[in-house]
């Protein structure tokens, strides 16, 4: 007893002490009277929130209605039952099932509640036990359900019990023990959504009764609403109680402990709700039946038989004297008591739940549930009067069992005056998911407009499904192969290494290939790292902070790992390069030149510094300034590093990753020049030493290098990239070690923040004894143009697909072991002879290849690799053989589907389409020139295309030709078109219309593909050609007529075009004369070397 | 240093799937969305592209992966790609060595020049072939100016970092840039891919679904399957079945079916039926982008000889141009309409 009360008061402390004002307050108003006023300021706060929705038609008729529905109710239940057995044979219906479940239980509770209300009323409180028998023979349908399900349900109260109580920590456990699929988040999402779940049952079952099932729920849902709005606060307190009782529990325990913590969740719970009737119903505050209907909730359940007693004596006393009531604040009580509401629809989900496996039970509760709503009705005559007091809800709800209208009712007076104000709150957010309705209703309505194309629903997504699935196949069958196709043929080309170099080397004579095999596959295996090493290191970033760790060459990808390390290895841009090494050579030895007259043998930089008067004029005069410009990925960077390397000259980098400010870039290169001799000079001097001890004892074989022992060539390799810097090193030994180059890479990118930059350059220029080197990818930058003026332009252009192709090839052999021979030609030649995103390409689609295919790639030893054949020297020029015919055709095929596979999805260019869609038209001429019909289906296509190109950019392709490709523009505000979704929707619009007008366009001549996925190097240069062509006849046009863009597009070069054609087969005397007629007409200066000019540009036209 | 920040913010949200208690796993995956909650966490998982993304699961095992853009349309999981492979790849380490930067970080020249390059020369002790990784989802909304200053510092710390990019739109994103990627394309999922996978989460999430719903589903999501896992979700939390009309309720769209009898009408030269849905639509005050809008996603899928389509397509274009020119009345709809009744 003594427990029990000590129990309570820790309880109440712990809760709601400072409440307990509020307490007395409320048991003096709990009288009837009171609480009717607080019920008509909800019902009036209610009906202002509410609207319109009046509840005043409803009011007289409740009472006989409800009984009338309640006998109406059986009936429908078994409609119900039946309706649930079809849902559960289809087994989707769940939800449905939950929401009945939370039905049943609710009104289970709330019967037990009528019951012990009724107990009260009959009953006193000293007889405890026999209360309880006579509450179990009362509520005999109770105990049935209980002992059916009393364990599950038990075992459900509990872990649910526990959610609502510890949501957080307890919705893990809940979630174990009851195997569910939806989780309790989404169970109290449906409790919130109630309305929306309703709506949804009223559609999935067209039975009247499932309505009215459904609306009861309406309320204590929304009451479940209001709790979880209080909940935040309430939930801490309870912990509190929670952890408390636990220590006092203990003492008790003669059950498990978990039940027994369980039963007093339970046992608070339900006292506090049967208090709230209580003090709302009942006009005398008598404390006693609290104790009741906690002995009677409790006596429910079998298995707490035995812990009762001790608890009742406690009860008994402790409910006699007026501290118990602290226990019961009225902010308590009305949490508590929505909180059970809340709670015993969560009971019937977990009951569910556990149900659903076992059909038979879920029935009998169902039965049991609805039988035990009769017996409630005939006995609780008194509780059917206060259903008056709250017609607002059974006006919505047109029925409702008496002990539901009873917890509404209990809703409605929990609400005290003095808490008027949260309620309202309160209901204003209920109101708000109430006036939900409305909108729903009318898009209800908008669904039944639509009823009739519902029905052949299943057609469209059915066809449309279908249709987009054909509809892709088939483009990109006849467009581009689709990728299964690819993989079943990949796999066939499976070579050694040995074979694949011989048919590399067969299908290029010219090119070394196995002395560059020997040079990569070193490099792979991080031999050549030491020539990597200095270069790199001298960036100014590294000067700056971080150590490389080279390691582990495995870190690199391919384009560090195969960088050039000396001239010898680049390949392509011969010519330029040759000049940037002459450039900087010359340079280097203008200073040794100076040195030596300033101050022989002084190999001291600070002396030098102060003796050079006369070598800064020197310096001043010649230039040293370089600009290097040339496309993205044609190795601009690579190649000043490369040959930097070879003349041992350290590379101080600016770059535009880093701030560029005039200042910080003076202060920074100033530093870097003046003092990098102390940090670099000994190292870089150590290492040259090395480098020639081991350099010497090989060098007279480097000699012969062309007919080397084959275990020696590697070491050629290395020696001959070791010579470069053994004779710079032997020669001009001191130099090497002090000469560095400040390289300016991204020139041309100056943001606004990075003013003084261009000042700053020129500076450097003039003051600086260090060759500048400038690397745009553009001429026509502004501020760069005085430097252009001033210094050596070297133009680099992008690499030939043909000749580094093999190379990458080769590479792809040296590093995975594998290698589809024209592959590195192919994909050069897709990415417009942009060699590192190649590379960068190769990588991720060789390796991945080599691991998914094969896993072990056997390592041929290079002794046996190394074959005799590097008699071809091969002639280090641009020109290129373009006999493809030794390739092999399987190969060929096998390229293009990689190729296909790398460029799948890759957008649609509407460039290459009309430019293809231009080849077929004039294959077409060659070929038979009466049929009209194709010419129009083509020009159809052209139609097409133009149109689709407008829809997307509003600019003319054809034009973007002719205009030269201006660098990326440094503007640092965001394209909000990026956002537009119209944009979007037009872009779809254009590449449908691209795809089905080059596939009209080809349906007409079948023999021609157009190739619309790979753009591709080759057609690039042509078109470059063309345009270039174009622009050297304009340019003997004169200006008014170059002007006219259409008198040019229209009249001139067509006619020009059309002559030359015809002219094609006359003799070459006439020619000259039928020009002059025609240019002269166009206001051409008639100038003999012009008119030779054009006619052989227009001869080269075709 | 500001990088720490970023990335420890970044890493919270993905952390569910590598910790290892149940508990708090099914907890915060309950309150997640389901776009969230079902991200796939492995290679396996992620639907489509599957030769890409078998390729970079080599990748994820062998390592030393090159930088990589990842260019498709929205939610057909770039993203999750690229979470999965710096998850594969540097596993307990993530929270050190990942930078994730997306459009919601600033990503100005400053920042590139700052953060992401502090950040490129921090070390982190990783084993052999991993690197760190900067994630730069959404890299095309990246300003122009942001990206070059980019540019040289993808190369220089290539030893040590790797770069990761996502976009919509690889045209947006700098020559230079996409030179010093490899770059991989994803296509739009196919509609079988996307109806696979709203089965399947509604079988995770219990869900009572109509064939024809979840094929709805599947509509309004166009390939996007992010898109399709929202709409599927809000469905079932607005009204917890999922058939055809409650998607539509949900989505709002212009029903297709509505439209897909108009276009036949119209290929029957029926104009007074065509019509007749028009003005039901605009009526129910669907703007007209999004008739447009839907009317081109129907008649692409629409079954009917390609020239035909074609002329319609046309068509359906210039008035979409119009529309987004800000010719928006009904009388433009009205006239294609009319002129789609002519030309078929």
């Amino acid at each position: 007893m003594g427990k029990r009360r000590k129990c309570n008061i820790l309880i109440e402390s712990n809760k709601e002490s400072e409440d307990s004002k509020a307490v007395t307050l409320e048991l003096n108003n709990s009288q009837e009277k009171s609480s009717t006023n607080a019920f008509q300021l909800l019902m009036e706060s209610r009906l202002k929130s509410i609207g319109s929705n009046s509840p005043g038609k409803h009011r007289p008729v409740i009472e006989p209605e409800c009984q009338e529905l309640l006998v109406k109710r059986e009936l429908k239940a078994k409609r119900v039952l039946s309706l649930q057995k079809m849902a559960e044979a289809k087994g989707s219906l769940k939800n449905k099932e939950l929401e009945d479940f939370r039905d049943r239980t609710l009104k289970k509770q709330l019967s037990k509640q009528a019951e012990t209300f009724k107990l009260m009323l009959s009953q006193e409180n000293s007889e405890r036990k026999n209360k309880t028998n006579e509450n179990k023979e009362h509520s005999l349908s109770d105990i049935e359900i209980i002992d059916v399900n009393d364990t599950h349900l038990l075992d459900v109260k509990k872990t649910l019990q526990l959610c609502n109580m510890f949501e957080k920590s307890d919705a893990e456990g809940f979630s174990k023990k009851l195997t569910k699929k939806v989780s309790t988040e989404d169970m109290e999402f449906l409790s919130k959504l109630s309305p929306s779940i309703r709506k949804k049952e009223n559609m999935m079952s067209y039975f009247p009764k499932v309505e009215e099932k459904v609306a009861d729920t309406d309320n204590p849902a929304d009451e479940g609403e209001i709790t979880d709005t209080i909940k935040v606060k309430f939930k801490s307190k309870i912990m509190k109680t929670k952890s408390h009782r636990r220590n006092k529990d203990q003492k008790f325990s003669n059950n498990p402990q978990n039940k027994m913590e369980i039963s007093r969740c339970d046992e608070i719970q339900d006292l506090t709700k049967s208090r709230k009737l209580k003090v709302s119903e009942c006009s005398t505050s008598n404390l006693i039946p609290i104790d009741d209907t906690e002995v009677i909730n409790d006596d429910k359940r079998p298995k707490r038989k035995t812990k009762r007693p001790a608890k009742y004596l406690d009860d008994t006393k402790v409910s006699s004297s007026d501290e118990e009531l602290y226990i019961f604040t009225p902010k308590k009580k009305k949490n508590s008591g929505r909180f059970t509401v809340n709670k015993s629809t969560l009971n019937l989900i977990g009951i569910k739940e556990l149900c659903q496996n076992k059909n038979p039970s879920i029935k009998e509760n169902h039965e049991n549930s609805q039988s035990q709503i009769k017996p409630m009705k005939c006995t609780d005559n008194k509780l059917i009067n206060p259903l008056k007091l709250a017609p607002i809800f059974t006006s919505k709800l047109s029925n409702l069992s008496v002990a539901e209208k009873e917890a509404r009712q209990k809703f409605l007076h929990s609400g005290i005056p003095q808490k008027l104000k949260k309620d309202n709150s309160q209901l204003k957010n209920n109101t708000a998911k109430l006036e939900f309705h409305p909108v729903v209703h009318i898009q209800q309505n908008i669904a039944k407009t639509l009823d009739k194309i519902e029905i052949n629903f299943s057609s469209l997504c059915d066809s449309s499904n279908d249709s987009n699935l054909e509809i892709n196949d088939n483009l990109f069958k006849s467009l581009t192969s689709m990728d299964e196709e690819v993989k079943q043929v990949i796999p066939s080309n499976q070579h050694d290494q040995e074979n694949l170099l011989h048919m590399i080397k067969h299908s290029y004579h010219k090119f070394p290939v196995y002395r560059t095999y020997h040079l990569l596959k070193g490099k792979s295996n991080g031999e050549n790292k030491d020539f990597n090493y200095p270069d790199l290191d001298n960036s100014i970033e590294i000067i700056h902070d971080l150590p490389n760790d080279f390691d582990s060459i495995d870190k690199l990808c391919w384009v560090e790992k195969y960088k050039p390390t000396s001239t010898k290895q680049i390949i392509g841009n011969f010519a330029a390069i040759d000049e940037l090494k002459k450039w900087l050579q010359s340079w280097t030895e203008s200073l040794v030149k100076t040195k030596k007259g300033g101050g022989s043998g002084s190999s001291d930089f600070d002396d030098f510094q102060d003796s050079d008067d006369e070598s800064r004029e020197t310096l001043r005069t010649s230039n040293n300034v370089l600009v290097i410009c040339g496309d993205v990925g044609s190795g601009k960077t690579s190649s000043v590093y490369a040959v930097a390397a070879e003349l041992a000259i350290k590379v101080i980098e600016v770059n535009s990753s880093s701030k560029r400010t005039g200042k910080i870039m003076l202060q920074d290169l100033q530093e870097a020049t003046r003092s990098h001799k102390v940090d670099r000079g000994k190292s870089n001097s150590d290492n040259s030493q090395k480098l020639q001890e081991t350099a010497k004892p090989k060098l007279p074989k480097k000699r012969g290098r062309p007919k080397k022992a084959k275990d020696l060539s590697k070491d050629v390799k290395k020696i001959e990239n070791m010579k470069c810097i053994v004779e710079c090193s032997s020669s001009q030994d001191s130099v090497r070690t002090d000469s560095s180059l400040i390289l300016i890479d991204d020139a041309d990118i100056v943001f606004e923040q990075d003013d003084g930059f261009c000042s700053a350059i020129s500076q450097l220029i003039q003051s600086s004894k260090r060759p500048v080197i400038l690397i745009t990818s553009s001429l026509s930058c502004q501020h760069l143009q005085k430097f252009i003026q001033l210094g050596k332009v070297i133009k680099m252009h992008k690499f030939l697909p043909r000749m580094s192709g093999t190379w990458l090839d080769i590479m792809c052999v040296a590093d995975t072991g594998i290698c589809f021979p024209g592959l590195g030609d192919g994909l050069l030649d897709y990415y417009k002879g942009d060699i590192r995103k190649t590379i960068h390409s190769l990588q991720f689609y060789m390796v991945s290849y080599k691991h998914s295919t094969c896993e072990n790639s056997q390592e041929i030893a290079h002794d046996k690799l190394s074959i005799e054949d590097e008699n071809s020297c091969l002639s280090w020029t641009d020109e290129y053989n373009t006999d493809k015919t030794t390739q092999p055709n399987t190969s060929k095929n096998l390229v293009q589907q990689h190729i296909k596979v790398i460029s799948l999805g890759a957008p649609l260019d509407l460039l290459s389409v009309w430019w293809s869609i231009s080849n077929v038209y004039e294959s077409h001429i060659e070929n038979d020139n009466q049929d009209s019909k194709q010419l129009i289906s083509i020009s159809n296509g052209l139609c097409i295309i133009s149109e689709a190109d407008c829809f997307t950019k509003r600019a003319n392709i054809c034009d973007k030709m002719w205009y030269p490709k201006e660098s990326a523009s440094l503007n640092e505000t965001q394209s909000y078109e990026y956002y537009n979704r119209n944009n979007e929707v037009s872009k779809d619009i254009a590449r449908e219309l691209g795809l089905l007008g080059s596939k009209c366009t080809t349906n007409c001549k079948s023999e021609v593909i157009i190739d619309i996925s790979a753009p591709g190097y080759y057609t690039e240069r042509e078109q470059e050609k063309i345009a270039s062509r174009h622009h050297t006849l304009s340019s003997y046009l004169n200006l008014g007529a170059v002007l006219d863009r259409r008198a040019l597009a229209l009249d001139y070069w067509p006619s020009c075009r059309t002559i030359c054609r015809l002219e094609k087969n006359t003799l070459n005397t006439k020619r000259n004369n039928r020009f002059c007629h025609y240019l002269k007409s166009l206001n051409v200066l008639c100038k003999n070397d012009y008119f030779d000019a054009l006619s052989k540009s227009l001869n080269n036209a075709l | 240093m500001s990088g720490d920040d970023v990335t420890i913010m970044e890493v919270d949200e993905v952390e569910p799937a590598t910790s290892k208690s149940v508990a708090s796993v099914s907890l915060k995956t309950a309150q997640l969305p389901w776009i969230e909650k079902y991200r796939p966490q492995k290679f396996s998982d992620i639907v489509g592209n599957e030769d890409t993304v078998s390729r970079l699961a080599v990748f994820a095992k062998a390592g030393n992966a090159p930088n990589i853009i990842i260019a498709g349309p929205p939610g057909v999981g770039k993203t999750t790609t690229i979470l999965c492979l710096a998850r594969a790849l540097l596993g307990v380490a993530f929270k050190d060595a990942v930078l994730e930067l997306n459009a919601s970080n600033d990503r100005g020249i400053d920042v590139v020049r700052n953060k992401i390059k502090m950040f490129a020369q921090q070390k982190v002790t990783l084993p052999p072939g991993r690197h760190k990784i900067v994630i730069l989802d959404e890299a095309d909304s990246m300003t122009d100016g942001a990206q070059q200053a980019l540019r040289r510092t993808m190369e220089l710390y290539s030893s040590t970092t790797r770069f990761a990019l996502a976009a919509n739109n690889s045209e947006k994103i700098i020559e230079p840039i996409q030179s010093r990627c490899a770059v991989l394309r994803y296509s739009r999922l196919t509609d079988s891919q996307i109806l696979a996978k709203v089965v399947e989460v509604c079988g995770k999430e219990g869900l009572s679904y109509t064939e024809e719903g979840v094929s709805a589903v599947v509509f309004t999501a166009q390939g996007d399957l992010r898109a399709a896992l929202n709409n599927l979700q809000s469905t079932a939390q607005g009204f917890g079945h999922v058939s055809p009309d409650h998607v539509f309720k949900v989505c709002d769209e212009p029903h297709p079916m509505l439209i897909r009898n108009m276009l036949e009408s119209c290929l029957k030269r029926d104009i007074h039926e065509a019509y007749k849905v028009i003005a039901k639509l605009v009526k129910l005050g669907y703007a007209a982008e999004d008739i447009v809008g839907n009317i081109f996603r129907v008649a692409k899928t629409l079954d009917a000889p390609d020239d035909a389509k074609l002329t319609l397509i046309r068509e359906i274009g210039l008035t979409h141009m119009r529309v987004a020119d800000g010719l928006s009345s009904p009388l433009q709809l009205a006239a294609l309409l009319a002129r789609m009744c002519h030309g078929s």
